[in-house]
C-alpha cells in the first residue's frame, strides 16, 4: 500500500467518524492533499515523537470524540514510552495509526533500529492497549478502519506502506493557528 | 533566581501542598500532568486527593509537553509538574511545541539536588546552576517559589502564559511539605 492510500482511507474514516485527527512528518503533505479540509485536523512537524503524545491529550480533553494519529515507525520510536504512558492513562477514544515502512523517510530512508526485529503491535498490547493488529492491504484497512476507531481504546492499527521518496512539497502550516482553530471549533461545538 | 538571587538571596522556606494546591484552584488549573519530582513529593501526594484536579501520569517530560498541548487545545487549562533534569531532557520539545508552536506551558520545576545554604547560581551542581542560564537562553520566563507568600503570583503567572502563549517556570526549590 502507498501512504497516499493508507492517508486517503484515514482521512475518509475520521469524516465519518467527527474524529479529531493529528498528522506528522511524511503524513503531513499528503495528509493536506487528499483532505484539505478536513476540521479539527493538528499536525506535529516541529517535535518529532511528539504526535501520539499530543493525540494522547486531545484524547483526554474531548473524550466524546474519536481521534486519530497518524504516526511514523520512526516517530513512533522517539517516544515509545508514550505506548506505556496510553495505555495507563485508558484513552479509550483514542487510535494511533502507525504508518510503518521501516526507514526513517525524510531523512534519507535508512532503516529504524529494529526494523527486522520489533513487533509494534505486541509492544502496543504489552502496554495497556486494548486492541493492536496489523494491516498490509488497502481493502482490509477499509474493512477495519470504521470498527477499530468505534472500539473501547486505546487502539493500535500498524499500517505497513511502501517505501518511497521524501516529499517534496510540504504545505505552509503553523500549529498555533492550528492550535487556535481547534479551540475555536470546539468552543463552538 | 531572576538574577538577583546572588545579591538578595535568602533561604527559601518549604511551600505547603495544600497551600500550593489552593494556588492551583485559583489559576483554575484542570489538570497536572506529572513526571515524578521528588522535591514535589508531599505535592504529588496531595494532587492524588484533590478530586477536582486530575492528574496524568507521563513517562518522560517529552510526552507531558505533548500532552499538555492536547489538553490545551481541548479548551483545558493543564500544568505540567516535573523537575530540573526533566527541562534539560525535554528542551527540543520545548521548542518544537510550547516556543514555535506558542502553546501555553506552565511548568512547576522542581530544583532536584539544592541545598539552600547558597543561591542556586551558586551551586556546585550544574543540574541547579544551569536551569535559570538554560531557560532564559530559550527566552522561558522563570520566577522561584521561595515561599507561600510566593504562591500568591501563580494565578498571574499562568494567565501571563495564556496571554504570551508560551512556556514559563515555576521552580520550587525545596522539598514541598504536606
Amino acid at each position: 500500500m502507498r501512504r497516499r492510500e493508507a492517508v486517503e482511507i484515514l482521512t475518509a474514516a475520521c469524516r465519518r467518524a467527527g474524529a479529531l485527527s493529528v498528522a506528522t512528518m511524511q503524513a503531513v503533505p499528503v495528509w493536506h492533499e487528499v483532505a484539505p479540509d478536513l476540521p479539527l485536523h493538528m499536525d506535529m512537524l516541529g517535535a518529532m515523537g511528539s504526535a501520539s503524545s499530543l493525540g494522547l491529550g486531545l484524547a483526554l480533553g474531548a473524550p466524546g470524540r474519536p481521534v486519530v494519529v497518524a504516526d511514523g515507525d520512526g516517530c513512533l520510536m522517539m517516544q515509545l514510552g508514550s505506548l506505556v504512558t496510553i495505555g495507563h492513562a485508558r484513552a479509550a477514544n483514542l487510535t494511533l495509526a502507525v504508518l510503518y515502512n521501516g526507514t526513517y523517510e525524510t531523512s534519507g530512508n535508512q532503516p529504524i533500529p529494529g526494523a527486522e526485529t520489533a513487533d509494534f503491535v505486541a509492544l502496543a498490547r504489552a502496554s495497556g492497549f486494548a486492541n493492536a493488529c496489523r494491516i498490509a492491504g488497502a481493502d482490509e484497512l477499509s474493512r477495519q478502519i470504521d470498527g477499530l476507531i468505534a472500539a473501547a481504546g486505546p487502539n493500535m492499527v500498524v499500517i505497513d506502506i511502501a517505501r518511497e521518496e521524501p516529499a517534496a512539497n510540504w504545505p505552509a502550516l503553523s500549529m498555533k493557528k492550528q492550535i487556535q482553530d481547534l479551540r475555536a471549533a470546539l468552543a463552538a461545538g | 533566581m531572576t538574577s538577583s538571587a546572588g545579591r538578595n538571596f535568602k533561604p527559601p522556606s518549604p511551600l505547603s501542598a495544600a497551600l500550593l494546591i489552593d494556588a492551583l484552584r485559583r489559576a483554575s488549573i484542570s489538570h497536572v500532568v506529572v513526571v515524578p519530582d521528588t522535591v514535589q513529593k508531599s505535592f504529588l501526594a496531595a494532587i492524588g486527593l484533590a478530586p477536582d484536579l486530575t492528574q496524568i501520569m507521563a513517562c518522560t517530560e517529552d510526552e507531558a509537553v505533548g500532552i499538555n498541548a492536547g489538553l490545551y487545545a481541548t479548551g483545558h487549562r493543564p500544568l505540567l509538574s516535573i523537575q530540573n533534569n526533566g527541562i534539560f531532557a525535554c528542551i527540543n520539545t520545548l521548542r518544537g511545541i510550547a516556543l514555535d508552536g506558542a502553546v501555553p506551558t506552565v511548568m512547576l520545576v522542581g530544583l532536584y539536588g539544592y541545598k539552600p545554604t547558597t543561591a542556586p547560581e551558586d551551586s556546585p551542581l550544574r543540574m541547579v546552576n544551569m536551569l535559570e542560564p538554560t531557560l532564559m537562553t530559550w527566552g522561558i520566563p522563570i520566577r522561584c517559589l521561595w515561599s507561600n507568600d510566593d504562591l500568591v503570583g501563580l494565578p498571574q503567572a499562568y494567565e501571563e502564559a495564556l496571554n504570551r502563549r508560551g512556556p514559563s517556570a515555576l521552580v520550587i526549590p525545596i522539598p514541598t511539605v504536606a
